[in-house]
Parts: structure tokens; C-alpha cells; sequence
């Protein structure tokens, strides 16, 4: 491909005190596409990401974005930039208003008038939250919190936005629902998305492409159409 | 009746075995060494009595016996209740200011005393709160702030004359200072070791003031302070401007007052603001603070200076102020070291 990826990483190391974490990864995310990271417990998905939004010092490797180097830069220099993660967990913060936590996602920003025109469109998008603009954060249910972490991470207005698990213990009908919402994003707004799960085969329908993460390394990278249909896959991630 | 009396006679008992228990050797046992037991059984048999009186009253309560007493007032309390909720803030907030405004015509000098001190908590409670309680980190070490502005204005102004007014702000800018110093290597920890560390700072500068004899005259403090002075025009003679000096306690307490209010008013504007939510969310969720953007090492750091500004420059002024009221050097330490 001739196009630029907007995100790429280089052979990246990082580690928790002894542990090695990640052991020479190294993908790329296009422009406009949905990208998913798929494997199981501890192979190293949460970390890759961790990694990605500067939070997670690495040992080696080189991490670019939109063309520039951007390891070993401050975590909070990143969203500006239009890179924002919803991380695992959600990670609301509980005792804050729905609305404080939206209007947090777009401290870095100054132009008033576009961040209330977000906030509407946030709304608009999440018809459950303008109800609950009022409540604090913690109060929500499981879905909705999903919601408000997606949303307020929307509110930095991403170029590139990075997704840790968001089906992480919500019903099946709930899933369903936030899953819609991020191809929605994606294609109406055009932002790009990196997916990581454990719902390896959810993870797969909505994506374009997949790579497969095993303790630390990368094992396989394909198209998501290909994934599904790879019988390794379906036997190790689909339980078939 | 039965039934509810039943649930608590016993541990209704117990209490005043024990307390029998206390009273005793507090009452019967002479500083002679001779024992006696009337004085205290006296006491116990009326403690007994009314308690009983009490447990009566409470028991019917729960049964339900004094319900026609108890639904109109609690009536007449709902009413009371909803009446004080339709009156705008404002208006409670205005009968408060008239009230602490009209505080010193009525009352002792020992009464404006304690007000000044209380005026002086407010803005170290306001600090405080900064802190804590929105940043969430709990720093031990915070009275030294309030150390770091009172030795600040009675330096200056024994020995260098600087006015009052003036020391104000230097005093809040380099309790700041102190705070960005103390800050700075303490941030990074966090949670309980933030605690110690913040609470070693404090006890360094406690020692720091009251060892170092040649510029703080250690325990013994610093004499001579003088009281806020202010400008009024005189028209005795032609036009002219006289100093006054504000040796009354009444003029410190509307002083105090003064500062109280813009730190009240200062610290709930920080606290809605973008920062005061960028606070927030640090003590919410570090990580996740990190993860929208906010920087936060500058916002720990900023929390640290606000929440020692509020401290630093009210302070200035307990120095006039205890040596007017009980000619006592500032400061003495007996301070609770928060």
C-alpha cells in the first residue's frame, strides 16, 4: 500500500519490572480502517495499547504516528494530537457528573463553541446519556459506561481511536450496541479504529483487518474475512 | 411494647454496668487513698433514672404509643423544611454576611477571638480542601504553609518595616513557593507514601522554626509585630491622609472576615472550572486523567501551590492578631499540626 499508515510500530519492547510483556511487536493501522488485535489473557493486547499511549514505557522499538516518532513522549501530549484511548475497564471517573466526564475529554480544547456542538452530537449519539447528564459516572450501569467512556474519549476528537475491550462484561445485547456504534463512527466520522478483544469473533466481523496476539508477539496478521475462515483461529479464538 | 423492650434490655443493662464501672473509681477513689460509694451511687441512680425515662419514651416511640404527638411535628418540621427551601441561596447567604458583619458590636473580645480563629480555619480548611479533596492527595504536612506566611509578614515587618498589606501577598507567594518546592519531589508518589513524606516535610519545617534561634527567636517567637495600619482621609485642617494603625480586635476580625469570603469565593470558582474538574478526575483516575490529556504533574503541582496560597496569606495576620489579644509571640505552636 502506498498510503502512510497512520499509526505504526517498530519491533516495540516493554516489560513490568522482570516480566517481558511485549516482545517485538510491530503493525500498522491505515487511514480509515478498523483494526483488531485479538488473543487471549495476558498475551499482551492491554499492553500493546498501554504502549501505544505512552503510559507503558518501552525498552525498544520506535512508535509512529502520523508520521512522527512519538515514544517516550508524555501521555497527556496525545490527545491533542487526535490519538485517544478508551481504556480497559472503562475507567470513568465515578464521581464525577456524566457531563463533568465529557467535558473532561475535551480539556485540551479551547474552541468552546465546537466542543458544545460535540457535547450535543455526543447526545445525539448516546440518547441514554443526555438523560443522565446529571448523574455521577459511577452510578451508570455496565453499558452505559461503556458509552460514557467512548464518548468522552470522542470528545478529543480522534483521528485514531484505540478501543481495549469494550465488551468487557456486558450483555450480548449491549454488545451488540456498542458494536454498532463504533462502525458508526467509523464510517460517518472517518476515524480510524484499533480494536482490541477477546471476542475474537465479534472483534473480526467488524474489522477490516486482524493481527493474532500470542504471549507477547505477533503470530499471525491477515484480513479479518481471512481470520474468521482460518481454521487455527477458529479452533484456539471461536471454540469450534 | 413487651416486644421492643424485650430487643433492649439487655445491652440497656450492660451500659449501665458499665457505666457503674467508670463512674466508680472516678468519684469513689479519694486522692488519700479512702474509698467511699455514696457520692457515685448517687450519681449512677440518677443517670439510671433518666436513661430509663429515655428508653421508656423510646420504646413507646417505636411502638408507635406517642404517635399523636410525634405526626404534628414532624408535620410542622416538613413544613419548616419546605418554607426554608423556597428562599433563594442568596438570600441565605446575605442573612449570613449581615450576621458575622454585625458579629463584634454584640459580642466579648474573648468571643472575637475565637472568630478570628475560626475565619483563619475557614481559609485553611478552603486550602486544604484543594488538596485533598479535590486532587485527592492527602498531604500531612499542610499546616507548614500557614508556618511559612505567619514567619513570613512578622520577618519582614520587624525587620524591615514592611506594612501589612504589602506582606499579604508576598506571605500567600512564598507559602506558594514552599508548596512548588515541597511539591515538586513529593509528587511522585502516590497515596500513603505521599502521606509520610508530606508529613516529614512538615515536621522539618516545624524543627526548621522553632531551632534556628538568630532568625525566628525559636519558641520564644518573634515580638514586636505590628498591626495592620490603614489610609483615612482627615479633614482637619485642609485635606490630608493619616495612618491608622487597626489595634482594635474588631477591625482584624472584619479583616479576617475580608479574607475569608474571597478565599470562599475563589477556592468554589477554582472548584468548577476546568481545572477544578482536571483536579477531579486526577483523583479519580490517574491513569485515565493521563489518557484525556491532562497533564497531570502541572495540575499536582498547581493543586499544591492553590492549596498553599489559602493558607499562606490569611495568615499575615494572626500575627497582630495574637499579640493584641493575649500578648502572645506568633506563632505559638500550639497549633494542631493537621
Amino acid at each position: 500500500m502506498a498510503v502512510q499508515p497512520i499509526l505504526e510500530l517498530k519491533e516495540i519492547h516493554a516489560s513490568y519490572g522482570s516480566i517481558k510483556a511485549l516482545k517485538g511487536i510491530s503493525l500498522r493501522v491505515y487511514p480509515g480502517e478498523i483494526v483488531a488485535i485479538i488473543g487471549a489473557n495476558g498475551a499482551g493486547k492491554s499492553s500493546t495499547l498501554m504502549a501505544t499511549c505512552c503510559v507503558l514505557p518501552i525498552d525498544r522499538g520506535e512508535i509512529w504516528y502520523n508520521g512522527q516518532p512519538i515514544h517516550g513522549k508524555a501521555a497527556e501530549s496525545l490527545p491533542p494530537t487526535g490519538l485517544c484511548q478508551v481504556p480497559e475497564g472503562r475507567r470513568i471517573f465515578p464521581r464525577l457528573t456524566v457531563d463533568e466526564n465529557l467535558r473532561l475529554g475535551a480539556f485540551h480544547r479551547k474552541d468552546k463553541a465546537a466542543v458544545e456542538k460535540d457535547r450535543q452530537h455526543m447526545f445525539s449519539l448516546f440518547p441514554i446519556l443526555r438523560d443522565r447528564r446529571k448523574q455521577h459516572g459511577g452510578t451508570l450501569s455496565g453499558g452505559e459506561q461503556q458509552m460514557l467512556a467512548i464518548a468522552r474519549a470522542l470528545m478529543t476528537r480522534p483521528k485514531l481511536l484505540l478501543l481495549d475491550e469494550p465488551s468487557l462484561g456486558l450483555a450480548p445485547l449491549i454488545v451488540q450496541q456498542i458494536f454498532d456504534i463504533i462502525h458508526d463512527i467509523n464510517q460517518k466520522d472517518g476515524t480510524t479504529i484499533l480494536l482490541v478483544e477477546q471476542n475474537a469473533n465479534l472483534a473480526l466481523q467488524a474489522a477490516s483487518r486482524g493481527y493474532v496476539l500470542e504471549t507477547g508477539t505477533i503470530t499471525l496478521e491477515d484480513d479479518a474475512k481471512k481470520l474468521l475462515g482460518n481454521p487455527e483461529i477458529r479452533k484456539a479464538y471461536l471454540g469450534e | 411494647m413487651i416486644h421492643e423492650f424485650k430487643k433492649i434490655w439487655k445491652s440497656y443493662t450492660i451500659g449501665l454496668l458499665w457505666l457503674m464501672g467508670i463512674i466508680w473509681p472516678l468519684l469513689g477513689i479519694h486522692a488519700d487513698g479512702t474509698l467511699s460509694f455514696g457520692k457515685a451511687f448517687t450519681l449512677w441512680l440518677y443517670i439510671a433514672a433518666g436513661s430509663f425515662v429515655c428508653l421508656l419514651l423510646y420504646i413507646m416511640n417505636k411502638s408507635g404509643n406517642l404517635a399523636p404527638v410525634t405526626r404534628p411535628l414532624s408535620a410542622m418540621r416538613g413544613k419548616a423544611t419546605a418554607a426554608a427551601g423556597v428562599m433563594p441561596v442568596w438570600v441565605w447567604i446575605l442573612a449570613a454576611l449581615i450576621a458575622s458583619a454585625i458579629f463584634p458590636v454584640f459580642t466579648s473580645r474573648y468571643a472575637q477571638d475565637v472568630a478570628i480563629s475560626v475565619l483563619i480555619y475557614i481559609c485553611l480548611g478552603l486550602g486544604l480542601n484543594v488538596v485533598v479533596g479535590l486532587a485527592g492527595m492527602l498531604d500531612l504536612g499542610y499546616i507548614a504553609f500557614y508556618g511559612v506566611g505567619a514567619y513570613t509578614y512578622a520577618l519582614l515587618n520587624v525587620n524591615y518595616g514592611v506594612s501589612f498589606w504589602l506582606s499579604l501577598p508576598v506571605a500567600g507567594g512564598l507559602a506558594m513557593i514552599a508548596g512548588c518546592i515541597i511539591g515538586y519531589p513529593t509528587l511522585r508518589m502516590r497515596g500513603d507514601y505521599l502521606a509520610i513524606v508530606t508529613l516529614g516535610f512538615g515536621e522539618i519545617v516545624r524543627l526548621i522554626l522553632n531551632n534556628w534561634m538568630s532568625l525566628t527567636n525559636g519558641p520564644n517567637g518573634i515580638l514586636g509585630v505590628n498591626p495592620p495600619s490603614i489610609a483615612v482621609p482627615t479633614f482637619n485642617g485642609g485635606f490630608g491622609i493619616e495612618i491608622l494603625a487597626l489595634k482594635k480586635l474588631q477591625y482584624l476580625y472584619y479583616i479576617a472576615l475580608f479574607l475569608a469570603v474571597i478565599t470562599i469565593i475563589a477556592v468554589r470558582h477554582l472548584n468548577y472550572s476546568r481545572i477544578g474538574r482536571a483536579w477531579e478526575s486526577i483523583r479519580e483516575d490517574e491513569t485515565a486523567a493521563e489518557l484525556m490529556g491532562v497533564d497531570t504533574f502541572l495540575l499536582k503541582l498547581l493543586a499544591y501551590a492553590m492549596g498553599a496560597f489559602s493558607p499562606g496569606w490569611p495568615v499575615p495576620f494572626s500575627a497582630p492578631a495574637c499579640a493584641l489579644s493575649a500578648r502572645k509571640a506568633l506563632p505559638s505552636w500550639n497549633q494542631p499540626w493537621y
